[in-house]
């Protein structure tokens, strides 16, 4: 009834109609997807299922279905390659009625249907848009259908043998067949239709269209004698078993035959039967050849009925390495131009063979299995995932259609110079690649044109340029055609993925936000999980300051090449924070970095080697529900959107100075970039402070003022001559250079009597190799330089001298030098008798566009600044202001000894010159690089990044540093009334230097109060956020500081600096005043130019103060991540720090309300329960080396633990649990059965890694393992001990009996100091709710939580003690 | 005071030496007091001084800490007891065998810490130890005897005040 009442609706009609639509809601139930042939996957997981949950995306639609019964009626039909007339170019099956024709799939194909008139009676439509006309198509998928006549009579002429003959013409299929023309065999796998450009003689060229099909067939008797044909006809079942198929043969389909391909995918891995075959020699290339079975005009297709589908692939021997398997898997997601298809998540299939045929049924949500695709497991450190590569002999089909609203990909069928490059390669880099290529695309959106990132037919694009670099030049294969790479299929790779499974994924920097977010999250929830029955031990203890508790923040430090990631983007300088910023299209990311101060910003910066840093108050309740979010996905790299950055925490990169990426990248090379001197004149500027940005107008931050620095100009000018390195060599060899040393050495004599010898005999040499001077380097100099060598001769009147050094000038990755100068500017006698040198000071102003400049620049660091005519550096007098445009170039200067260049070019010039280097190192041969050692000069560090160097004699080095040193920090003149502060950088001790000024009269706008500005360098101990009137207000109030008008409103933070022994405050109100990033705890900071409040060891940041970070903190590894010792510490011995919770005995403790953090010293008496489960080995979680902790986690253990006046249960998790139990350290565990079997140390070594290992095969197998002591409490021998596990299973005696090793080792400590507090009852109450879990009750004893575990330091506990008594 | 009684308590070895059988509860061989304070358990420290091995049944030493001398027992029967035969053996052989080796350890003249219970022995006060660590710091004697003194001041001395 229904059926009668249906609409039959035209193809045109849905063509034009153009909306996809579903006809399968309405007529037939939906049956659940199923797949036909449920193929197993490798790996065994039920992959489908979970991807069925997680593919539900709720902003994908399903397909609107037609709320009416309808019907499609028309004809099936192969593809036509032949006829050029089809409006169809592929290879799909077509369906047309009366009004069009239009590409089609079918879900139970039965090849009958072929030619006939069939009725469709549930369907999906897609429309699709073809050519580049954008001519309105669209594609049926038929899901189910009948034939509207009964099937019409078989022609085959073997009907008897097949079930389904498909032919050209007649099939005419004869007993006496030649056995060439004749396979009965498995279909194992096909190529995908090629074309091959041939040349006949007579008709010109033509192209033939075709395609390979691999056919294992039966060596049997009957198969290869000429009696095959009549022997199938009488095939019975049981004759079936005796062929076994074996031998490969490949069939190539041409010409008509062509259409045949949809048919024949049908049918992998079935027994068909092709007649009509003929031998055939073909020449796949112009040398090598082939034997083939090539079909004739008489060829026809037999599918079988007896036989049954082979199963010839069996995943099971599938590991990853690019083996060929078949893969069943749900679409979820398309990316690339359909280039990439994710399955289930995180299979990974690659679609970038130019030929491939992908099905327009490749939909998201469509169930797909391909046949004969590379496996490989990548392992890349940041993502685990299958890819699944499909080569020329890969095969595709649907199992179920997508019920969603999906589009079909069509690939475009030119080829790019990138996508030749992508195909290129291997599999496990092709995947990088497409992910660089995806990320570039995000990253540079907008900031470069997609041409220039993607590049052209002819030219390479920024992405291809960069992934070409980091792959090795062996990753490129040349590709053939599909005739080629299917007869030889040994050319898809196998073995050698593995060595691009190191490429590190380059993330855009949003994806780097959302990344550490995650981990952020994750972390905590991993905290929590263990540890939630303590509380709040996610959180440091709350700070205490001025009576009122504030929470502090946690830092996590990832190491980003555990985590197998880098970041590209450009540097600029945040408009609202100020702060330095690592910049993509896609967002931005603090960083510190120590830059050249000739960095060129508009250049695209790499970052390799940094740590992330993140730092935060760990929220009370953790969103779960985004964790599943994977930051470091395919997906999160190929999809269009975007994360947002969702948590208040502070993110930041620090990148490190040593690292090479600024020398080694494709985008930074120093040799293009360096910037070299020219000739000419230079002032040398010191950096002694910089004022940080003014916020003139509050919230009108996009408006910006000029920013200020101030600097010393140093009393040398600096002249350089020429940069031709050869001629430099030459002059040293002609020994030009020997006037100017001359006339230095002279004047040398006079300012130090005691010199070094080998500084004389250097000098000396190089006075007698330099003998027969030219005309000198003298006439290279203008001549207001010049040397005036006559009055050199003198021996002691130089006191109206200026004096002038010589000296080599080196700039930084250019590997030559040059010849200067330097003059002094100031008389020389000034120097000499080392009296008061004026300090010329100039302030810096930097506008806008030259922000960059400012941010490069280091107080305490040199300068060189090209001379300009009238430069008023010439004369600074008064205060001068400098104004520094983006057209200024500043060259940051060190100073250092000329005898460090031995080993180097000029080192062999200067022994050429017979002069004797002052070390007794030998140089390695060969090493002719010119290195150019970092120098000290007056920097914090060595490792000072520094862009020019200026080689000077040491005893000139000693007059520099002592100069610079006087100006630097020096004794001062009273000054101008503004800044006088003494400024410390050099220095390496923590230390307040107190200045001599007032600061007030001239900052009108704010009104602060007078006082001293100081500098203060110190250890960052916490930070926490605090409103102006929670600062510690002054117990003695000073004038003008009464009320703190200036210490108001909210949004400030107070910073605790531990100097000499002591901890300092320095309150920063965040309105007024920015402070840098990196600045938190366990970071050496120096706070320039801040208040003193009072003598209470307080200061206050004012509109002038400036902070510096410490780099040397973060790259000695002082940065630690907290994660582990947030709640606590495991030492071998308590330190101070500890000393400040007081010592009490547990009797005491018991009878006080408080509870305070406490410090007992006790010993472990009986173990009551202990948890251990394995470690989760993730990039986050540091590594502990080859330990017990690597292997094993314990999420709590409970103890006894006595000190003589009482017992309680101590609970305590990770190293407090594991240090208490004595599995921390290797001495520990094998102390006893060392001494007793007198073990040499590796046979110690072994044992402890065996131990490590049998733990961590115990916990591989069962996950987790409680121990629970139903014995004594108090008695070390009567412990009884019962084990549970995880995983349901019984634990093996000998797995117990290991870990009732481990846990005698309990007692075998003397005694700890344990920091811990007693349990408040919210806690008990969650840990009873733990124990109730395990079936354990809480033990009927005082319960303490342990947050530091230390061995006792006898000695100073038995002086504390005696102090006590007596 | 209960508190006390599952404690290992630090004593003097002459303050240990002169504690009584408790009266309260004649039948518990391991009941002690202290000025009236119930004990059952107890820590010393003191260099091993005699030393008599039978094998597989107990080691007999006794520890000097300078202001006399504890005699100790050390179980080595843990296999053969029918005390334990109730337990789980790989547990019971692992205690035997720990004992064992704390046998080992226990030579004259080392500096031992030992635990157990306080147990009386033909009319005699001793130890029954249950476990031992060497001592390898010389400190550790010394504030012993600090903590010893400590505790009995400020806790064992308060609790037997209260309890008389």
């Amino acid at each position: 009834m229904e059926e009668e009442r249906a609409v039959i609706l035209t193809i045109s009609y849905l063509i034009q109609r153009a909306c996809p639509l579903t006809a399968a809601s309405c007529s037939v139930p939906r049956s659940p997807i199923s797949t036909l042939k449920p193929h197993k996957n490798p790996g065994g997981n039920n992959r489908q299922e979970a991807s069925f949950r997680t593919c539900q995306n709720p902003s994908i639609q399903t397909l609107k279905p037609l709320n009416y019964p309808t019907f499609l009626v028309g004809t099936l039909a192969l593809p036509s390659f032949v006829n050029r007339n089809s409006p169809i170019k592929c290879g799909c099956f077509q369906f047309s009625d009366d009004s069009a024709t239009i590409c089609c799939d079918i879900l139970d194909f039965d090849p009958r249907m072929i030619g006939q008139k069939i009725r469709i009676l549930t369907w999906n439509f897609i429309p699709l848009t073809c050519g580049n006309g954008g001519v309105k198509n669209g594609f049926l998928e038929i899901i189910s259908w009948d034939f509207i006549q009964g099937c019409s009579g078989d022609v085959c002429s073997f009907s008897g043998f097949s079930s389904f003959c498909l032919s050209l013409g007649v099939c005419d299929v004869k007993d006496n067949s030649k056995t060439s023309s004749l396979i009965l065999g498995v279909i194992e796998s096909m190529s995908p239709v090629f074309v091959v450009p041939c040349v006949s003689g007579e008709s010109g060229s033509r192209n033939i269209s075709g395609f390979l099909v691999d056919v294992l067939v039966c060596q049997c008797k009957f198969c290869v004698s000429k009696f095959l044909a009549s022997e199938l006809r009488d095939l019975t079942a049981e004759k079936v078993k005796d062929h076994s198929f074996t031998k490969r043969v490949i069939v190539y389909f041409s010409g008509l035959t062509t259409s045949w391909h949809p048919v024949i995918s049908r049918f992998i891995s079935d027994v068909i039967l092709l007649a009509g075959l003929k031998k055939k020699l073909v020449f796949i290339t112009k040398e090598e050849s082939k034997l083939m079975y090539v079909t004739t005009d008489e060829a026809s297709l037999h599918i079988t009925k007896l036989f049954k589908e082979q199963g010839l692939r069996h995943n099971t021997d599938v590991k990853g390495k690019g083996e060929i398997g078949s893969y069943t898997g749900v679409i979820s997601g398309i990316y690339m131009q359909g280039m990439v298809v994710e399955l289930d998540q995180d299979v990974i299939l690659l679609l970038t063979d130019q030929h491939l045929i992908v099905p327009h049924c490749v939909r998201v949500g469509a169930i797909v299995t391909l046949e004969n695709v590379h496996f490989v497991d990548p392992k890349f450190p940041w993502a685990k995932m299958l890819i699944l590569g499909a080569c020329c002999r890969t095969s595709m089909y649907v199992e179920s259609f997508s019920p969603l609203e999906t589009r079909c990909h069509l690939k475009s069928h030119s080829q790019t110079l990138l996508q030749k490059f992508i195909n290129s390669l291997p599999f496990a880099a092709r995947l990088w690649a497409l992910l660089v290529v995806s990320c570039f695309r995000k990253k540079f959106a907008g900031i470069l044109p997609e041409k220039v990132i993607l590049g052209s037919k002819h030219k390479e694009g920024l992405a291809q340029e960069y992934a070409s670099s980091h792959l090795p030049r062996s990753a490129f294969q040349f590709r053939h055609g599909v005739l080629v790479e299917f007869c030889r299929h040994d050319f898809c790779s196998l073995g050698k993925e593995e060595q691009y499974f190191h490429l590190r994924l380059v993330l855009p920097i949003a994806n780097l936000i959302s990344y550490c977010e995650t981990s952020w999250k994750k972390i905590l929830v991993k905290q929590e999980n263990f540890s939630h029955f303590v509380g709040e031990i996610n959180q440091k203890k709350p700070l205490s300051c001025g009576g009122r508790s504030y929470v502090q923040s946690t830092r996590r430090v990832l190491r980003p090449e555990e985590i197998g990631i880098l970041v590209l983007g450009t540097l600029k300088t945040s408009l609202y924070s100020g702060r330095l910023q690592l910049v993509d299209a896609t967002g931005g990311v603090d960083i510190m970095i120590d830059l050249p101060a000739t960095w060129n910003f508009d250049k695209i910066f790499e970052a390799k080697d940094f740590t992330l840093i993140m730092e935060g108050i760990p929220p009370d309740l953790v969103d779960l529900d985004s964790i599943i979010y994977q930051p470091l996905s395919c997906r999160s790299i190929f999809s269009d959107g975007q994360p947002l950055r969702t948590m208040k925490i502070s993110i930041y990169l620090y990148h490190c100075p040593t690292d090479d990426s600024r020398s080694h990248s494709l985008f930074f090379d120093w040799k293009r970039n360096s910037q070299e001197l020219d000739s000419g004149k230079f002032h040398l500027l010191m950096l002694t402070h910089k004022y940080p940005i003014q916020r003139k107008f509050q919230g009108d931050r996009a408006k910006r003022c000029n920013m200020f620095a101030q600097a010393i100009v140093l009393p040398w000018d600096l002249l350089v001559a020429g940069k031709d390195k050869d001629a430099v060599m030459n002059m040293v060899s002609a020994g030009r250079l020997k006037d100017l040393l001359e006339n230095f050495t002279r004047q040398e004599n006079h300012l130090t009597h005691k010199r070094c010898k080998l500084e004389q005999a250097l000098v000396e040499a190089f006075n007698y190799g330099l003998n027969d001077s030219g005309e000198g380097l003298n006439c290279q100099f203008s001549g207001s330089c010049s040397a005036d060598r006559n009055s050199c001769t003198g021996d002691t009147c130089i006191s109206n001298q200026l004096l002038e050094l010589p000296c080599l000038v080196a700039s930084k990755g250019v590997n030559c030098h040059c010849l200067g100068m330097l003059c002094c500017t100031i008389e020389q006698a000034k120097i000499v008798s080392g009296c008061i040198l004026p300090r010329r000071k100039v302030l810096l102003e930097f506008s806008p566009d030259s922000f960059c400049i400012y941010e490069v620049l280091k107080i305490g660091r040199c300068y060189l600044v090209q001379h300009k005519e009238e430069d008023i550096l010439c004369y600074p007098v008064g205060r001068v202001k400098v104004f520094i445009g983006s057209s200024t170039k500043l060259w940051c200067l060190t100073f250092s000894s000329i005898e460090s260049l031995q080993g180097s070019d000029v080192s062999d010039a200067l022994q050429y010159c017979n002069i004797h280097t002052n070390s007794d190192e030998e140089i390695p041969k060969g090493y002719r690089q010119l290195e150019i050692p970092c120098l000290t000069g007056n920097a914090i560090d060595n490792e000072i990044y520094t862009d020019v160097s200026v080689f000077v004699p040491s005893s000139a080095l000693n007059l520099l540093e002592n100069v610079i040193g006087k100006l630097d920090g020096g004794s001062l003149e009273s000054r101008d009334s503004f800044e006088q502060e003494s400024d410390i950088h050099g220095r390496c001790g923590s230390m307040v230097n107190s200045s001599t000024q007032s600061s007030g009269n001239s900052w009108t706008d704010y009104s602060l109060p007078e006082g001293n500005l100081v500098t203060l360098r110190g250890l960052v101990v916490a930070l926490h956020d605090c409103s102006g009137e929670a600062f510690p207000a002054q117990p003695t109030p000073i004038p003008g500081e009464g009320s703190l008008p200036f210490l108001q409103g909210t949004g400030g933070v107070c910073v605790h600096v531990l100097m000499d022994n002591q901890i300092v405050r320095v309150f920063c109100d965040l309105n007024k005043q920015t402070y840098p990033i990196g600045l938190g705890g366990d970071v050496c900071a120096t706070f320039h130019r801040v208040l003193v409040l009072s003598r209470q060891n307080k200061y206050m940041m004012t509109p002038v103060s400036f902070i510096t970070i410490d780099d040397t903190s973060f790259m000695n590894g002082h940065l630690t991540d907290e994660s582990d010792y947030t709640h606590g510490t495991v030492g071998l011995l308590s330190n101070t720090s500890q000393s400040t919770v007081p010592p009490v005995l547990i009797s005491d403790a018991l009878q006080l309300s408080e509870l305070k953090p406490m410090q007992f010293r006790c010993r472990v008496v009986a173990l009551y329960i202990l948890v251990v489960q394995k470690a989760t080995a993730t990039a986050i979680s540091q590594s502990c080396g080859c330990s017990i902790l690597s292997a094993v986690e314990i999420p709590f253990a409970g103890l006894v633990i006595d000190d003589g006046s009482s017992s309680c249960c101590c609970w305590a998790d990770s190293e407090r649990a594991a240090a208490l139990l004595g599995l921390e350290s290797e001495e520990n565990l094998l102390d006893e059965s060392a001494e007793t079997f007198g073990r040499s140390k590796a046979g110690r070594r072994q044992q402890y890694n065996s131990i490590v290992s049998h733990l961590d095969k115990i916990l591989e197998q069962h996950g987790r393992v409680v121990a629970k002591n139903y014995g004594s409490m108090f008695d070390s021998s009567c412990q009884d001990l019962a084990f549970s596990v995880g995983s349901g299973r019984s634990i093996s005696s000998s797995d117990q009996d290991l870990f009732r090793s481990l846990t005698t080792k309990v007692f075998l400590s003397t005694s700890w100091t344990i920091v811990g507090s007693l349990m408040d009852p919210e806690a008990t109450s969650r840990l009873e709710q733990r124990l109730t879990e395990l079936d354990m009750a809480v033990p009927s004893l005082p319960n303490v939580w342990a947050t530091s575990v230390h061995r006792t330091d006898v000695l100073a506990e038995a002086r504390n003690i005696i102090q006590g008594l007596f | 005071m209960d508190t006390l009684y599952n404690t290992h308590v630090k004593l003097l070895a002459f303050d240990f030496l002169s504690l009584s059988p408790n009266p309260s509860n004649p039948t518990d061989p391991s009941s002690f007091c202290r000025k009236g304070t119930p004990l059952s358990r107890a820590e010393s420290v003191g260099v091993v001084v005699t030393r008599e091995l039978k094998p597989g049944k107990f080691l007999r030493f006794t520890i000097d800490d300078g202001t006399g001398c504890i005699p100790c027992v050390l179980w080595l029967n843990q296999l053969t007891s029918p005390y334990f035969s109730k337990r789980n053996p790989s547990g019971v052989r692992l205690i035997a065998q720990v004992a064992a080796k704390f046998a080992a350890q226990i030579q004259l003249g080392v500096v031992a810490r030992v635990r157990g219970k306080i147990t009386g022995y033909r009319g005699m006060v001793q130890i029954t130890v249950s476990d031992v660590v060497l001592e390898r710091d010389p400190n550790a004697q010394v504030l012993h005897w600090l903590d010893c003194i400590r505790l009995a001041r400020k806790c064992y001395d308060k609790f037997s005040k209260n309890g008389v």
